[in-house]
C-alpha cells in the first residue's frame, strides 16, 4: 500500500504521458525511425559506455586513493575530489565551449603565437560530451565508494591472501566482488544522469534520445511522439536499473568491526603521481570552470539577474526537498528491507527511475497528470484542489525525479548494519518504535546527511522540472542561468552560476564535515 | 502646461482605476526571455497600476498548459517568439481571435494571424554576417546562394534545433519547393566550415576570429556583440534584396489572448500597449529589434545597419511549414 504510494506521483506523470498512447501518430514515426533514432540510440548508448567506463576509472582510483592510502595532501585531496559535484553540468559545457572554442582565448593565443589560421580542436561532439559528462559525474562513485572503503574491513582479502591467492587475483576474485553493491550504486546514478542529461549533450551538439524527445515535442509539435519517444529512454533506465539489481542481489555484507582497515603508505613516485594525477583533474573538472566564469562576471554583466531572492528561493527549495526527499527515503528503505512480496520490491524499485526521466519530460507528464487530476476531483465535486504553480507541486516533481539520490546513501548505509543487531534488541525486549529511535536511526545518520545533501545540490541544480512547475514570477538561479543560456549570453549567466556553485560548496563542505564527525 | 499634466495623470489614474478593479492582475504565459520582457511590464504597471504574474517556459509547454488547464486556467495573455510556435498554438486552440481596428490599424497585414488570432509584437531579421576582411558585399546575394560551392568550408550556421533556422528553412521550402530547399540545405551542410553551433554569437565570433568567412544569424545579436566589444570586422548583409527573391526573412515575437481568459478586455487593453508608440519604443531599444508599429523607427544603431525589403509572404507561411522544415534538414543532416 505503501510501495504504491510511493509510486503514485510517477504513474501520475506516466498516465499524463499515457493519454499519447492514444493519439495516433504514424506519420511522424517513419521520419524518426529512419533519421533520428538509430543516431540517437547510439550516440546515447555511446555516451553512457564512455561515461561508464570514465566515471569507474576515475571515481575508484580517487577513492581508493584517499580512503586507503596515505601520502601528503591526502586530507585536501579527500574532500576537494567532491568539489566538482557543485558545477551543473550545463554550466561545463558552456565554460568548456567558451574556453575551448576557435575563438576562445586557447586558441586564439595558439593562433597569435603561431600565425596559423587552423583549428586546433573543435569542442562538440560525443568525445567532449563524454569528457565533461565523466568530470561532472566522477564524484557520485568516488562518494560511494569511499563511504564504503572507510568502513568495510580487510579481513576477506587477508583471509584470501593466506589461502595463497596472489595480490592482483585477491582484488580481483574479493575486492572487487566486495565493492559492487557500492559501485553500482554510484554508477547507476552517474549512468541514469547521463540518460537524462540534456543541457549539455545539447550545447555539445550531441544527438541523444533526450535531445530527439525535445526536438519531436518543440520542432515537429508532436507531444505524443515525443512521450512515446520517451519511453524507449525509460526502457533504457528500467534495462539498467535491471542490471544493477543483478549485480546487487545474493549479496549482504556488513562492516567488519574488527580489523580497521590499514592505509598503504605511498612511495615518492607512486606520492607524485596521485598528487599530479588528482591536481590536473582538478583543474580542469573545477579550477579553469571557475577562473572563466570569474573573468566573466567581473565584466559586470548579469548583476540584475543576481538577486538575493533568487538565492533565497533556490536555498528554501533545496532544503524542503531535502528533508520531503529523505523522510520518503527513509520510510522507504526501511520497508524495502522487510518487504517480502516481489511486487512490492518492484514497486519500491520504480519508484525512484524518475532519475533516469529528463526533467521536461517528467514535469510534462506530471503537469498533464496533475492538470487531469484537479479537473476529475472538480468533476466530482470536490471542491476546487489547486496544486499547479504551488511550491507543492515543485515539491511533487522534484520528488518523482530525485527520489534516488536519497534512497542510495541510505540504502547503502542501512546495508552495512547487520541484522544480528536488531535481533539482539529484539530478544533484549525492545519494541519495534523503540529500536528505530535508539538503534536505527543513530545508525542511519551519516546515510542520512548524506542523502539530504545530495538531494539538496541536485534539488539546486535542478532547471528543466523547476522551470515548468515552480510557481508564478518565482525563480531559482537555475532558472535565471537558463534565461541567459538559452541565447547564448555567457558573460550575463557567470555571475548567478558562480553564486549557484558557491551555494553547492557550502552544502559539500558540510557533507565531508559531518561524514568526518560520523 | 503643468496643471495639465497633473490633471491627465489624475483623469488617466481615476479612468484605470474605473474600469480595473485594483485586486486584478494580468497573467501572462511568455516564451520572451524575462531580461528582455520584464523591463517592458515594471512600464505598464507602472503606467496602469495592473499587477502582472508572469509564467516563462518553452511555448509548446504554455501551449499544451493552457489547453490542459482549460476552463480553469488562469492565463490571459500568451507571448511567444516565431511564428512557427504561435501557428503551432492556434492550431491547437490556444488563443482566442481578437477584434480590434486598433490593432488593425498599427500590426500590418503580414504580421498578424489572418483571423486575429495573435498580432506580432517586434521583429528579428534573420540575415547574413560577413567577414569584412576576406568577403567583399558583392561576392554575397541571397541565403540560397551560401550553398553554392564558391562557399565550401567558409560557412558557419547555428544548430538545426534553433528555430529560427527551421523557419528559414520553412521559408526556403515555400519559395522553391521542397526538393529544392533540401538541394539547397545539403549544399549549406557540404559548406560548413566547423559543426554548427550552440547560439549566433558563436557564429559572429568564429567569423570575427577567421574560423570562417559568412554566417546567418539574427541582427540582435550582432548588435549585442558590437555593443560590447566595439567594432568588429564583420558587417551585416541584407540578402535577397533583389527582384523575385523575396526578401530578408523576417520572424516576430507575437502576442494573443489565451483561449479561457477570463478578462479578455484588459488582455486585448494589454497587447494594444505594446504596440502603441511609447512601448514600441521601449521594445526597439531593449534589444536592437525592429518595431512592428510602423510609425516608429528603430533604435539609432539599428539604423545605422541600413535598411531592407522584408519577405513579403505572410508571416504565419513559415510556421505551416516549420515540421517539415525540421524533417528536411534532418534528412540533409543538418544537426
Amino acid at each position: 500500500m505503501v510501495a504504491l504510494l510511493a509510486c503514485a506521483p510517477l504513474l501520475l506523470a506516466l498516465v499524463g504521458l499515457a493519454g499519447a498512447w492514444l493519439t495516433p501518430v504514424e506519420d511522424v514515426w517513419p521520419h524518426l525511425l529512419e533519421h533520428v533514432l538509430p543516431r540517437a540510440t547510439t550516440n546515447t548508448l555511446a555516451l553512457m559506455a564512455i561515461v561508464g567506463v570514465g566515471c569507474t576509472l576515475i571515481g575508484t582510483t580517487c577513492a581508493w586513493l584517499n580512503a586507503r592510502c596515505d601520502y601528503p595532501g591526502r586530507r585536501l585531496f579527500d574532500w576537494a575530489m567532491l568539489l566538482p559535484l557543485a558545477l551543473p553540468t550545463y554550466v561545463v559545457a558552456f565554460v568548456a565551449i567558451g574556453l575551448f572554442d576557435y575563438a576562445g582565448p586557447i586558441q586564439s593565443l595558439w593562433r597569435e603565437w603561431s600565425g596559423s589560421r587552423t583549428a586546433l580542436f573543435t569542442p562538440y561532439g560525443l568525445g567532449w560530451a563524454a569528457a565533461m559528462l565523466t568530470l561532472c559525474f566522477y564524484p557520485y562513485v568516488y562518494l560511494t565508494l569511499r563511504a564504503v572503503l572507510l568502513r568495510q574491513s580487510d579481513d576477506h582479502v587477508a583471509a584470501a591472501r593466506t589461502l595463497g591467492l596472489s595480490p592482483l587475483r585477491a582484488f580481483w576474485r574479493v575486492r572487487l566482488p566486495l565493492l559492487r553493491p557500492a559501485l553500482m550504486a554510484g554508477l547507476g546514478l552517474a549512468l541514469l544522469e547521463t540518460l537524462a542529461e540534456f543541457g549539455a549533450v545539447s550545447l555539445f551538439g550531441v544527438d541523444t534520445l533526450t535531445t530527439a524527445v525535445y526536438k519531436t515535442w518543440f520542432g515537429l509539435y508532436s507531444l505524443p511522439a515525443a512521450a512515446q519517444l520517451a519511453s524507449v529512454g525509460l526502457l533504457l533506465a528500467l534495462l539498467l536499473l535491471g542490471l544493477e539489481w543483478r549485480a546487487r542481489s545474493c549479496q549482504r555484507q556488513y562492516g567488519g568491526q574488527r580489523l580497521r582497515p590499514v592505509r598503504h603508505r605511498l612511495g615518492a613516485g607512486l606520492a607524485s603521481l596521485a598528487i599530479g594525477g588528482q591536481s590536473l583533474l582538478l583543474l580542469v573538472a573545477f579550477v579553469l570552470p571557475i577562473i572563466q566564469l570569474l573573468a566573466w562576471a567581473s565584466t559586470g554583466a548579469g548583476r540584475g539577474a543576481a538577486d538575493l531572492s533568487a538565492l533565497w528561493n533556490t536555498v528554501k527549495i533545496g532544503a524542503l526537498a531535502a528533508v520531503l526527499l529523505v523522510a520518503a527515503g527513509l520510510l522507504l528503505v526501511t520497508m524495502h528491507r522487510h518487504a517480502r512480496s516481489l511486487t512490492a520490491r518492484g514497486l519500491l524499485a520504480l519508484a525512484t527511475m524518475g532519475y533516469g526521466i529528463p526533467g521536461t519530460v517528467l514535469a510534462a507528464g506530471l503537469l498533464l497528470g496533475v492538470l487531469m487530476l484537479e479537473s476529475t476531483l472538480a468533476g466530482i465535486g470536490l471542491g476546487r484542489v489547486v496544486l499547479t504553480g504551488s511550491i507543492a507541486a515543485l515539491l511533487l516533481a522534484l520528488y518523482v525525479r530525485f527520489l534516488r539520490a536519497a534512497t542510495e546513501p541510505l540504502a547503502a548505509s542501512l546495508g552495512q548494519m547487520k541484522p544480528s543487531l536488531f535481533c539482539a534488541a529484539r530478544t533484549l525486549g525492545a519494541g519495534r518504535w523503540r529500536r528505530t529511535r535508539q538503534l536505527l536511526l543513530p545508525l542511519l545518520r551519516p546515510g542520512v546527511f548524506a542523502a539530504s545533501l545530495l538531494v539538496a545540490i541536485e534539488v539546486m541544480k535542478e532547471m528543466p522540472a523547476t522551470l515548468m512547475m515552480r510557481p508564478f514570477g518565482w525563480d531559482t538561479l537555475a532558472v535565471r542561468i537558463y534565461a541567459f543560456t538559452i541565447e547564448g549570453m555567457w558573460h550575463e549567466a557567470a555571475l548567478p552560476s558562480l553564486i549557484l556553485v558557491g551555494t553547492g560548496l557550502v552544502a559539500i563542505w558540510l557533507l565531508v564535515r559531518l561524514q568526518e564527525r560520523g | 502646461m503643468r496643471r495639465f499634466l497633473v490633471l491627465a495623470a489624475a483623469a488617466a489614474t481615476l479612468a484605470c482605476s474605473l474600469t480595473v478593479r485594483a485586486d486584478d492582475t494580468l497573467v501572462i504565459y511568455s516564451e520572451r526571455r524575462e531580461p528582455l520582457f520584464v523591463p517592458i511590464l515594471d512600464a505598464w504597471t507602472e503606467q496602469t497600476g495592473v499587477k502582472v504574474q508572469l509564467l516563462t517556459d518553452q511555448a509548446q509547454v504554455l501551449t499544451e498548459r493552457i489547453l490542459a488547464e482549460g476552463e480553469r486556467g488562469r492565463a490571459d495573455v500568451m507571448v511567444t517568439v516565431d511564428a512557427g510556435n504561435l501557428w503551432h498554438a492556434t492550431e491547437r486552440g490556444a488563443l482566442a481571435p481578437i477584434q480590434s481596428p486598433t490593432l488593425a490599424a498599427i500590426v500590418p497585414e503580414d504580421f498578424r494571424d489572418p483571423d486575429g488570432r495573435w498580432y506580432a509584437v517586434t521583429q528579428r531579421a534573420r540575415v547574413i554576417v560577413h567577414s569584412t576582411d576576406r568577403v567583399q558585399p558583392g561576392e554575397l546575394s541571397t541565403y540560397e546562394d551560401l550553398a553554392d560551392e564558391k562557399w565550401r568550408g567558409r560557412l558557419c550556421l547555428r544548430t538545426s534545433k534553433k528555430v529560427y533556422n527551421q523557419s528559414l528553412v520553412a521559408v526556403l521550402i515555400d519559395r522553391h519547393g521542397e526538393q529544392e530547399a533540401e538541394r539547397i540545405v545539403r549544399g549549406w551542410v557540404a559548406n560548413l566550415a566547423a559543426p554548427p553551433t550552440t547560439d549566433d554569437n558563436a557564429v559572429i565570433n568564429a567569423i570575427a576570429a577567421g574560423q570562417c568567412d559568412v554566417g546567418i544569424v539574427n541582427t540582435y545579436y550582432y548588435g549585442r556583440i558590437v555593443n560590447r566589444q566595439g567594432e568588429i570586422p564583420v558587417a551585416i548583409f541584407y540578402p535577397n534584396q533583389g527582384d523575385g527573391e523575396g526578401g530578408v526573412h523576417v520572424n516576430v515575437t507575437g502576442a494573443g489572448i489565451a483561449a479561457h481568459s477570463k478578462q479578455p478586455e484588459l488582455a486585448q487593453r494589454f497587447i494594444e500597449w505594446m504596440l502603441s508608440e511609447p512601448t514600441q519604443r521601449l521594445f526597439a531599444d531593449i534589444d536592437f529589434e525592429f518595431p512592428v508599429n510602423p510609425d516608429v523607427a528603430p533604435n539609432p544603431a539599428v539604423a545605422a545597419w541600413g535598411t531592407f525589403r522584408p519577405d513579403d509572404r505572410n508571416i504565419s507561411s513559415a510556421g505551416r511549414l516549420q515540421a517539415a522544415a525540421v524533417r528536411l534538414m534532418d534528412r540533409a543532416g543538418y544537426r
